[in-house]
């Protein structure tokens, strides 16, 4: 049955035995040039399903890296459902094809609604699906609440619903009873939506719905999936930046028992002025990873490292060097006159705050299953983004329609922005091609590590000057980096009254999202710097912020997720954060606390840090409390956790994690050298709060780091007078205590 | 010719002895639940016991468990009959993508064995499993719980 002239086209069916909401249809209708996509009318629909027993399945479109959002969405649902989320039952929607933007057909110039949110990144899921959802959830309630009244008889208004059921003064009805009447009922006017004070089940703790999964080991990540007569494959891929498959021998590797095929895998794109997606490389085929593995140890290739030979890390320091001097950069943000009311200033600092390349290391490593058959392409992908699967392989693929796609996007063993990129999956399609038959690619460690789109390493140099009360009058700061990324509006650019923010950038090795993009390193500089004009004016640092976004007020923030940043939730979480440490009090000898805090994609965030330093530059991290601001708070749980997992993935980067590279190759390519932080280097006490409001929510996926690793560096500084310039720390503090 | 039990089942094996037990699990007894993470026994996901104990199965050959009990994350426990270490590890929400977490929770139930009350610094000196979303707040505190489930508390 269907209610097409409903203005929010939610879609509605009785016709599986269940009340099936479906999705605003007339969205998925534009972009499929008409006909709606096959999935729609079996299995789950979109967003709910109430069966006759009364068992509620609510899916999620976003697939879930771990930041939870397969149980924040549906809650968000349950909610206007009002339905028992203990119950609920959830499950991973069957992927919605959408074509790009920019590409022929693309629908969002003529639909200027909101489409399925199915990409987890940019923090954007939750705030993308927030009123959808609980439009699907309402609609469903409120037809269930108008067949039930239609059948007793009574008015719409006398009856309440309790957590799936309807209820009239002690007569309670299932909702599952109500299935075949919910579904052909027709409403005379659009369900309200619940005010955030009758908010039940959004803001109250609940565990993720994937943990008994997770804890027996259920295989649901991608690398644990198959396909009949799947063969696995593995893949030299040129370590080398840019570099090629010179020649190669596989006589050796064919003769490794198991071994199927070899296949020379070409690099995307051809152009190798553009960065890469798939590496060029030869591809090993076989029964089983393991004799993969040993038919690629077998293989005889040449490269081509030609391209970047020159490149490690001193010679792009080098380059930094010059690019400060060279003064040609662009100017992204200015106002007032920095130059006069530097030279007039009373006091001044000039410096620079460096960081290295960060790999993401995702713990699953990538990995991709496709069976490419001549009318039919069949994925098993653990991506982020859904439609770019499909989209990126019908790049590669360019005979194949959307309709010959079969998807399926498993649970992500993490991604942090890594797994935006369609490669291993592409890989797979390629060899399953060559060999005609299902294949799955999984990337070794140091497949991940030397292959990685990186998070840039940059040079961020500032000039400060304060007038004679200590408040900084000017500013400049210059970020020169591997990539073209600016922190344009951030914290303190507009707090500062002649201010010009600028950037030089050159690539090196292949960059692309990582936790907080662009953020995250502009955290660590633009927080440390405000630490030092802090400590240069004398006052306290965290009465130093907070008098700065006081005076100011709110100031424009204009780009993704959020228009303007507010002072009052910059202050509030600054002030939860300070009280949850105990700001000011008297510390123990060789303690010190940090504080800082940063925006990023219109979530709030502020970290005080407490740590100890001994007289060997030995560092233990005391106590970190964090405290953020994500608008309405979903699920208070799974925000915490993400205040404590952000937080200390920000330790781990700021503690020891560095890419070297030699001759233009990574050489950092497993957990040996790549040092990532274990629990013995997290704080035994940690405060994580999350404030409350009813705004507009944010998601929490990338909110705490940006702050987290300044707040360390501030308070490594205020423990030894040690001042960490270049991340990361490393063995800097044993160095200068013994100096 | 290799002989060895898993999670009580006895199996043989007849190939590249020079396989990680970690591939026979996942790729020949397919049981996915021991992940892979590093290869070279430095992050601790595909943590399997032993003879009871914990080790990490990526870099134990196949040739090195003949006469072996193996058990893996599924013979620990299931839905219906959770280990307390399982039991904690739900209990105090730990797992964020949950891929590291059945190698943590190997490693967990080793330790408990030979600690059971630990202090944050017999934790910080016994497990170095890697996870990548620095879920080690939540980690410890179940180690804790678990180890009080252990002892019958709760
Ligand atoms: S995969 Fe075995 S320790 Fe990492
Ligand atoms: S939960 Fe993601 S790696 Fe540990």
């Amino acid at each position: 049955m269907q209610d097409l002239s409903r203005r929010r086209f939610l879609q509605v069916s009785a016709a599986t035995g269940a009340l099936v909401i479906t999705a605003p249809n007339f969205s998925f209708a534009q972009d499929m040039g008409g006909d709606r996509y096959r999935n729609l009318d079996t299995n789950l629909g979109f967003y709910l399903k109430i069966d006759r027993d009364n068992t509620i399945t609510i899916g999620y479109s976003v697939p879930d890296d771990g930041t939870g959002v397969s149980t924040a969405l549906p809650m968000i649902v349950a909610e206007e459902l009002d339905v028992d989320f203990e119950k609920v039952k959830v499950e991973k929607l069957p992927p919605l094809y959408k074509k790009e933007r920019g590409q022929r057909g693309h629908a969002d110039e003529e639909y200027k609604g909101q489409p399925i949110h199915q990409s987890t990144g940019g923090s954007q899921a939750i705030r993308r699906s927030y009123v959808m959802l609980r439009q699907a959830g309402a609609e469903a309630r409120a037809r269930l609440v108008k067949a039930a009244s239609e059948m007793v008889n009574v008015a719409v208004g006398d009856l309440k619903t309790d957590k799936g059921y309807i209820v009239h003064g002690s007569n309670r009805v299932s909702y599952g009873s109500l299935v075949d009447a919910a579904a052909n009922v027709t409403l005379d006017e659009e369900p309200k939506l619940k005010d955030y004070s009758e908010y039940k089940i959004i803001g109250t703790d609940q565990p993720q719905k994937a943990a008994t999964d997770i804890a027996v080991g259920n295989p649901i990540y991608c690398m644990d999936m198959e396909l009949p007569g799947m063969l696995n494959a593995v893949i030299a891929r040129c370590p080398y930046i840019d570099g090629l498959v010179k020649s190669y021998d596989d006589t050796a590797a064919l003769k490794v028992p198991g071994v199927r095929k070899v296949v020379r895998i070409h690099r995307i794109p051809e152009d190798r002025s553009k960065q890469k997606i798939i590496a060029d490389g030869v591809a090993i085929i076989a029964d089983n990873h393991w004799a993969a593995l040993k038919g690629r140890d077998a293989l005889d290739i040449e490269w081509d490292d030609s391209m970047w030979a020159h490149a490690d890390n001193a010679w792009i320091d080098s380059e930094f060097d010059k690019m400060v001097e060279s003064g040609d950069r662009e100017v992204k943000i200015e106002h007032g006159d920095f130059d006069a009311a530097y030279a007039a200033a009373d006091k001044t600092l000039e410096v620079a705050y460096e960081q290295p390349y960060w790999a993401h290391a995702t713990m699953e490593t990538p990995c991709g299953i496709a069976d490419v058959k001549d009318d039919k392409i069949t994925v098993i992908a653990g991506n982020q983004t859904v439609n770019r699967v499909m989209n990126d392989l019908m790049q590669v693929f360019p005979g194949y329609t959307h309709d010959q796609f079969d998807v399926t996007i498993t649970r992500i063993g993490s991604g942090f922005g890594r797994k935006f990129i369609v490669d291993a999956v592409t890989e797979a399609a390629l060899c399953s091609k060559a060999a005609g038959k299902p294949v799955k690619v999984i990337w070794t460690r140091e497949d991940d590590l030397e292959q990685d789109f990186y998070n840039p390493k940059g040079r961020h140099v500032f000039r400060g000057g304060l007038d004679e009360n200590g408040k900084i009058v000017a500013a400049n700061y210059l970020h020169c980096s591997t990539d073209n990324d600016f922190a344009q509006h951030a914290f303190p650019a507009h707090h500062i009254p002649n201010y010009r923010g600028e950037v030089v950038h050159k690539q090196v090795l292949p960059s692309g999202p990582w936790r907080g993009p662009t953020e995250n390193v502009a955290g660590y500089a633009m927080q440390s710097f405000v630490d030092e004009m802090a400590h240069l004016a004398g006052k306290d640092p965290l009465e130093y912020r907070l008098d700065m976004f006081r005076e100011t007020g709110d100031t424009p923030h204009p780009g993704f997720s959020s228009d303007f940043m507010r002072a009052d939730r910059f202050i509030n979480v600054l002030q939860i954060a300070a009280k949850n440490a105990g700001w000011g009090k008297q510390l123990p000898k060789g303690h010190g606390m940090g504080v800082a805090s940063f925006m990023t994609f219109g979530g709030y965030a502020a970290a005080v840090v407490e740590v100890k330093v001994d007289d060997d530059g030995t560092l233990t991290i005391v106590k970190a409390s964090g405290a953020c601001d994500p608008g309405v708070v979903i699920n208070p749980l799974g925000c915490k956790g993400q205040i404590e997992g952000g937080t200390l993935d920000g330790f781990s980067a700021a503690l020891g994690q560095k890419i070297e590279i030699e001759g233009g190759r990574v050489v950092t390519n497993n957990f040996d050298t790549y040092q990532m932080a274990r629990i013995a280097s997290a704080p035994t006490q940690f405060d994580a709060e999350v404030a409350k409001n009813n705004i507009e929510p944010r998601g929490m996926g990338e909110m705490a780091l940006p702050a987290a690793i300044p707040a360390l560096c501030n308070a490594i500084y205020d423990a030894c007078g040690v001042r960490i310039r270049k991340l990361p720390i490393a063995d800097q503090l044993e160095q200068a205590m013994s100096a | 010719m290799v002989k060895f039990t898993v999670n009580g089942k006895s199996h043989t094996f007849n190939g590249d002895e020079d396989m990680p037990l970690l591939w026979y699990l996942r790729d020949d007894a397919k049981l996915r639940g021991t992940k892979f993470g590093c290869g070279i026994a430095m992050c601790g996901a595909c943590t399997v016991h032993i003879g009871g104990v914990a080790q990490r199965s990526c870099s134990v050959p196949m040739a090195a468990i003949e006469g072996e009990d193996i058990t893996t994350i599924e013979g620990l426990g299931n839905e219906e009959q959770l280990h307390a270490v399982q039991r904690a590890w739900i209990d105090e929400d730990v797992s964020q993508c949950g891929f590291c977490q059945s190698g943590q929770i190997m490693a967990a139930a080793s330790f408990l064995k030979e600690y059971p009350n630990p202090t944050d610094e017999d934790i910080n000196d016994n497990i170095d499993n890697l996870c990548r979303c620095a879920s080690y707040m939540r980690i410890r505190r179940a180690i804790h719980r678990a180890a009080g489930y252990l002892r019958g508390e709760m």
